[in-house]
């Protein structure tokens, strides 16, 4: 099987992609850390644990249908880091955060997750694998298991953060109709679209991505989001010069110059 | 010996990924790739064992603690103790009466069959609800938050809608419909989805490079 331009283009841009994390990771570690644009979501996250406490009540986070093996491995992954941030707030007191799943690979990794933050904060003894809850398989049912949770339990917040399809539509309308804080994040357009009238704060595409880096504040996911950014000016250059050349081109041939 | 433990799930992850990623580019050794790939599916069975135990674990809870719903649960294991023997007896018999294995299918037709006939109207029912859910969800984002993005974005809606139906005639509207679907959402999609793929390529290469370990501290 020979290797096309196309795979070396994307080993190319894979290694400098890497290197970029690599060189903005390490300029984080040393204090080089640029100013983040501000995300409504990720400012409203921290504290919401804490507030659904002080009011008896707790909070749930949907990670949606996507699980940890397939092609929404990244997607649950980001949802995971969100988990994590929640979980080392839920870890320092008795209340435990609800978590939805309708994955059995996503159930055992937000299970592992909580664990472990029980752990690191010497409060094992709090931690309960069954505030991790496994739903249903297909989305429909998993959209109606989760919103009989948000009805029957008490439950001020809702934070969506995985995969979703239009699903997503019937949890955030529950979660509206009980007056819940909502903060959801998706990668995919269609559930972007139904999410966004229900929802306090959205989280859109490749912000979701950004999870690591506004909640831990880890130099890694501080430098990826820098190599983001750069990897992203120098696409859209390309797609400019490519355009820009195309219709040059066009306009030759329109002028009576070179045939198409 | 304890902190190499801890550091196992991250280095397996890493070696696997980098092999998996190989792949790709080395010609010969892809048939490997499938391997990994089994090897992934048979784990993700056992979770589904796990998933299954969890269910079963909390919704037992809401019964026994008489959680408010604790009668959906108790119709949920009900339905989870009678209808997953009753499929496989559906298929007893049917094999009893001459039907090969093979032509049962990986699932077995009880299975098929109630899922078919009981899972699928039930999920049908709550889609069909999905348009009226989202209508209801525009008229309250109207009332509830007067912004720009708000207004323009059920402004959009409302004329993609219009331009999707022969209202009139009016070509108008469905030459409005095509603007925005064609040519601004499509760009906004794409965009979306370029920052998508990014995000992910970022997630992935944190993995490989062992910055970021999910399953480890």
């Amino acid at each position: 099987m020979p290797i096309d331009a196309a795979q070396v283009a994307g080993l190319f841009l894979i290694v400098v992609f890497g290197v970029f994390i690599a060189v903005f990771a390490g300029g984080a570690l040393t204090g080089h850390r640029p100013t983040l644009r501000r995300l409504s979501g990720y400012q409203a996250l921290p504290g919401q644990l804490s507030r659904a406490i002080e009011a008896g009540q707790s909070l749930h986070l949907s990670l949606g249908t996507g699980g940890v093996g397939g092609d929404d491995t990244a997607t649950t992954l980001a949802g995971l880091s969100v988990l994590e941030f929640l979980a080392e707030e839920a870890a320092a007191t008795e209340t435990l955060p609800t978590v939805t799943v309708a994955d059995p690979t996503a159930l055992v990794m937000a299970q592992d997750a909580l664990r472990r933050a029980y752990i690191r904060q010497g409060n094992p003894s709090a931690y309960d694998p069954r505030s991790v809850r496994y739903v249903a398989a297909a989305p429909l049912p998993y959209a109606a298991g989760t919103m009989d949770i948000l009805t029957s339990e008490e439950i001020s917040v809702n934070v969506m953060a995985g995969v979703f399809g239009s699903e997503a539509a019937f949890i955030a309308e529950e979660g509206s109709k009980q007056g819940l804080v909502q903060i959801a994040g998706a990668a995919d357009i269609a559930p972007l679209a139904v999410l966004y009238p229900s929802v306090n704060h959205l989280l859109i595409g490749e912000e979701m991505f950004a999870a690591g880096g506004y909640t831990g504040d880890k130099p890694a996911h501080i430098g990826s989001l820098q190599a983001q950014d750069l990897i992203r000016w120098i696409l859209v250059i390309v797609i400019f010069a490519v355009s820009l050349s195309a219709l040059a081109q066009q306009l030759g041939a329109l002028l009576g110059g070179a045939a198409p | 010996m304890i902190r190499i433990l801890r550091i196992v799930p991250a280095v397996i992850t890493m070696v696997v990924g980098w092999f998996t990623l190989l792949t790709y580019f080395v010609p010969g050794i892809a048939v490997a790739r499938y391997v990994l790939v089994e090897l992934a599916i048979i784990i993700a069975a056992f979770a589904l064992i796990l998933g299954w135990f969890n269910l079963l674990a909390v919704h037992s809870t809401h019964i026994v603690r008489q959680h408010s719903g604790w009668f959906y649960s108790f119709v949920l294991i009900a339905s989870n103790l009678v209808l997953v023997p009753l499929a496989y007896i559906w298929d007893a018999l049917l094999v009893g009466r001459g039907q090969s294995l093979a032509q049962l299918g990986v699932s077995g037709i009880g299975m098929v069959e109630l899922y078919k006939y009981i899972l699928v109207p039930i999920q049908a029912s709550l889609a069909a609800l999905l348009p009226f859910l989202l209508a209801l969800a525009a008229y309250r984002t109207l009332r509830m938050r007067r912004t720009l993005g708000a207004v323009v974005f059920l402004l959009t809606a409302i004329l993609v809608l219009l331009g999707q139906v022969p209202l009139f005639n009016l070509t108008i509207l469905k030459d409005a419909r095509d603007l925005i679907v064609r040519v601004l959402a499509m760009a906004g999609m794409r965009g979306i989805l370029l920052g998508v793929a990014l995000g992910i390529t970022a997630t992935a290469l944190r993995i490989l490079i062992g910055a970021d370990r999910p399953s480890s501290d």
